[in-house]
């Protein structure tokens, strides 16, 4: 996990790590551009690998279903709307495109084998945290505390583990300081 | 159309919605041809472009069709492969949105037969309900239209191609994890 602080982070592999869905088309895309965006990007491209992230507060981005973008609507306390979208390299050849396409529907959408189950994920977390007894407890986001460090190469804060608590915990300060504060605006 | 390809197609359908609401989905499975398409386009319904008051202002921006094209982003899009990987991964135990399984129950109606583009092919429209309820009180409507092309091979009627139009344009369901 990469975080540069404001809540923003995503979840990285290692470099020789495959990030793509397991298509053919896509994969071979991606080994064919791969010189190219080297070139383009530089090579700071090759210190991070990217899987699923965000941008604060609310925009998200993953890689490893097919390529989508989604928004985080709150509704209230008890729901989000999600409008997500698939996005496509536009020089791309249309059965890469297509292959894109049918990857984010078929693994990541309100169908997609992968986030139908976010959905119930989600619903149950809600439906545990209103209890009572849950509701006298601290949310405990402690995971991952003390395998933390800042990465000079990448200016940003990295965790040992891919997943964990380290980016809640710069995202909900941030997040009650935007809330809370009028020295922003 | 004769009456009695329209029981024929009616039971079809009405059996077709059995199986799924029993979660025979291998059985289903053999109800779909090998070249099937299967997809339900996404709803939009956007103030600038989906209203009549618009057009007088400026025609050009008029759009009759809230629903996405073929092609375009989709709710599902399926082949005959990736139908049957989904039945399968419901049997691996690892199908959490489907563990412990919906209970379903499809209501088929207004079912309307046209000629087809093939003698063995047949249009059918469909209305359907489907009411999904789960765990303890999770209540879900899915309510929309089928556009069928059911086709018969080798003495047995078979859905060839489906597209399934939701009347909700956000999903309110929180997903679509059952079969239309």
């Amino acid at each position: 996990m990469i975080y540069p602080g404001n809540g923003h982070c995503f979840v990285g592999l290692g470099p020789e790590e495959i990030g793509d869905p397991p298509v053919a088309e896509i994969l071979d895309y991606e080994k064919e551009i791969k010189a190219e965006y080297r070139e383009r990007l530089g090579p700071r491209v090759d210190l991070v690998n990217p899987l699923a992230g965000t941008i604060f507060p609310n925009f998200s981005l993953l890689r490893a279903a097919g390529r989508t973008f989604r928004v985080w609507h709150p509704k209230g306390p008890d729901a989000v709307e999600i409008w997500s979208w698939n996005f496509v390299d536009k020089a791309a050849a249309p059965q890469v495109k297509e292959a894109f396409r049918l990857a984010a529907i078929r693994g990541f959408s309100p169908s997609g084998t992968f986030e139908q189950d976010d959905m119930d994920n989600w619903q149950g977390c809600s439906q545990a945290g209103r209890g009572t007894v849950s509701r006298r407890q601290k949310l405990n986001i402690q995971m991952g505390i003390g395998h933390e460090g800042f990465d000079e190469r990448l200016n940003a804060w990295t965790s040992e583990a891919r997943l964990s608590e380290s980016n809640h915990r710069e995202y909900y300060p941030r997040w009650a300081q935007l809330m809370a504060g009028t020295e922003w605006a | 159309m004769r009456d009695e390809t329209i029981r024929e197609i009616e039971q079809f359908l009405y059996r077709e919605a059995r199986l799924l609401d029993d979660r025979k989905f291998h059985e289903w499975l053999e109800l779909l041809t090998d070249d099937i398409r299967y997809w339900m386009p996404v709803r939009s319904n956007r103030y600038p472009v989906n209203s009549k008051a618009i057009s007088i202002l400026d025609g050009s921006r008029y759009e009759e069709n809230e629903l996405s094209k073929e092609g375009e982003l989709a709710i599902m899009d399926e082949d005959k492969d990736s139908l049957t990987r989904r039945v399968d991964r419901l049997d691996t135990g690892m199908a959490w949105a489907e563990d412990p399984p919906s209970r379903t129950r499809h209501m088929v109606s207004n079912v309307l037969l046209e000629p087809g583009d093939k003698d063995s092919e047949l249009k059918v429209y469909s209305n359907f309900i489907m009411y999904r309820t789960r765990a303890e009180t999770e209540v879900d409507f899915y309510v929309g239209a089928r556009e069928d092309v059911i086709r018969k091979e080798d003495g047995q009627w078979k859905v060839a191609y489906r597209k399934i139009i939701l009347d909700q344009t956000v999903l309110l369901a929180k997903n679509v994890s059952n079969f239309f």
